[in-house]
């Protein structure tokens, strides 16, 4: 019998920074709103940043499963571009943002045809206590059309390329499990201590059978 | 115990001459560095029969032996003979890495996808993901170059060598070291049809000599030294304390400017 192994990386904020791992780096500085990019093809090398309404100015550099942070790009009507390594220049849709809001564009490699794509999501949260916290997971694993995420004894599918709506949870420790929905196959399990009043991305990235990596991001 | 302090303090000397280097070459960086902080720096050896030291069972273990000794610092042998880096390499990565706390990943794949006639594309994009899980995983890739394959291997040197710009051109792009074995066999074979450093006729696996021009080679640039550098030789042997004469790189030859 072929026994498969699945590797699981869990990412967070600290092990990053001590490892050297990463945070976006280079470009603008980081905002508690603003446009960011979550890099999430296992295949592709760095990329650089660039917002159409700074089109001079290199808005963050960020590589494969980065905890990137949010960059300020003003607001109105814009896109983001990515470029670098085997992508060549690629452009989001249109979106407008204003002051307050917050938008995270998710790098990745189409399920089937391998293609380079940027999807865009928003960010906003929903309302909820000061001593609750908010977690959403957003699924771009190759291997899996959609994922369950559990969490506090409610579930979550999230398709691929896609950003689940934000959970409400009471803060402190919890423990998440992302599941692949066809077959229940678990691909990551970890526990997370959610800070009151803060709201948190799962970043689910890799491939099933491979290496599965989730990265914690804030916001 | 008497081990642990003997290479605690050798260690601390290594570290010590090559943030010297770091500083003198500039770009240049000492990679011997505990990066999961467990107070301790081990190499992992990741490839095909070239790793694993073909033809070189008797005295033992191929560049990864020599390496260790060199350094003084565990180097784990993963090199498997025949394996293609895809799919072979790429889907035995992750294991590799993951079986012990490594802070460095040496890869070296390619010769075996040259035979198979892989395409620049794919094995640039799987490169990069071995690049991407050594990185997520928090261990500092180190990339090599492939010497030109000669002899009964001559017909692959074409796709060897595009491999090789496609690993020089990865190292910039994610800004990981490389260690330019191509660039060391071109300066360092005397014979240039025929190099000594190469079991013959088979002209792809290093021999004795072959594997130790190898372990010097990544000693040198794991140190931070730029190899290719006059002097850089005799730096390595004042560093690990080697006979004099005893490195066998050779450094780019000096230009000599003549007139105004």
């Amino acid at each position: 019998m072929k026994v498969k192994t699945i590797f699981v990386a869990f990412v967070c904020i600290g092990f990053l920074v001590n490892c050297g791992g990463g945070g976006g780096g280079g470009g603008g500085s980081s905002s508690s709103h603003g446009v960011r990019v979550l890099h999430a093809s296992i295949d592709d090398a760095p990329l650089s940043i660039v917002s159409s309404t700074k089109p001079e100015e290199l808005m963050q550099t960020t590589r494969f499963a980065d905890n990137s942070s949010y960059v300020s790009v003003g607001k109105g009507t814009q896109n983001i571009s990515v470029e670098g390594g085997q992508v060549g220049k690629l452009y989001s849709s249109n979106f407008s943002i204003s002051d307050k809001e917050s938008y995270s564009i998710l790098f990745y490699r189409h399920a089937h045809t391998d293609e380079a794509r940027l999807a865009v999501m928003s960010d906003e949260k929903p309302d909820f206590d000061s001593d609750q916290s908010a977690i959403r997971v957003v699924h771009a694993v190759k291997g899996a059309a959609a994922l369950l995420g559990e969490l506090n004894g409610s579930s979550q599918r999230v398709s691929y390329a896609e950003g689940g709506a934000y959970l409400i949870v009471p803060s402190g420790l919890q423990q998440i499990s992302v599941r692949r929905e066809v077959d229940g196959k678990l691909l990551s399990t970890r526990s997370l201590n959610l800070e009151a009043g803060k709201a948190y991305t799962l970043l689910m990235s890799g491939e099933v059978d491979y290496l599965v990596v989730s990265t914690l991001l804030d916001g | 115990m008497r081990n642990s302090i003997f290479f605690g303090c050798l260690f601390a000397a290594l570290l010590f001459v090559s943030s010297s280097i770091q500083a003198q070459e500039g770009e240049l960086q000492n990679l011997l560095v505990d990066n999961n902080g467990d107070g301790f720096i081990s190499i992992l050896a990741f490839g095909d029969s070239i790793t694993y030291g073909i033809g070189d069972e008797g005295e033992g273990g191929g560049y990864p032996s020599r390496l260790e000794l060199m350094l003084n610092l565990p180097v784990d042998n993963e090199g498997a003979p025949g394996e293609d880096l895809i799919p072979g390499g790429m889907t035995r990565y992750p294991e590799a890495v993951q079986k012990s706390d490594f802070d460095i990943s040496l890869i070296m794949e390619g010769a075996n996808d040259a035979w198979k006639k892989t395409s620049g594309r794919t094995y640039q994009k799987t490169l990069q993901r071995l690049i991407n899980v050594s990185v997520v995983l928090g261990r500092t890739p180190v990339l090599m170059t492939l010497p030109k394959p000669e002899g009964e291997h001559s017909g692959v040197a074409p796709f060897a060598a595009g491999f090789s710009n496609i690993i020089r051109e990865l190292g910039k792009m994610n800004q990981v070291p490389v260690v330019d074995l191509e660039r060391v066999w071109k300066l360092s074979c005397a014979n240039k049809s025929d190099c000594e450093y190469y079991q013959q006729p088979d002209g792809l696996h290093p021999n004795g000599d072959g594997y130790t021009l190898m372990a010097q080679a990544i000693a040198g640039s794991l140190l931070g030294l730029n190899i290719f550098e006059q002097g850089a030789a005799e730096e390595l042997e004042q560093i690990l304390g080697l006979p004099a004469g005893s490195v066998l790189f050779k450094a780019e030859p000096q230009v000599v400017e003549v007139g105004q």
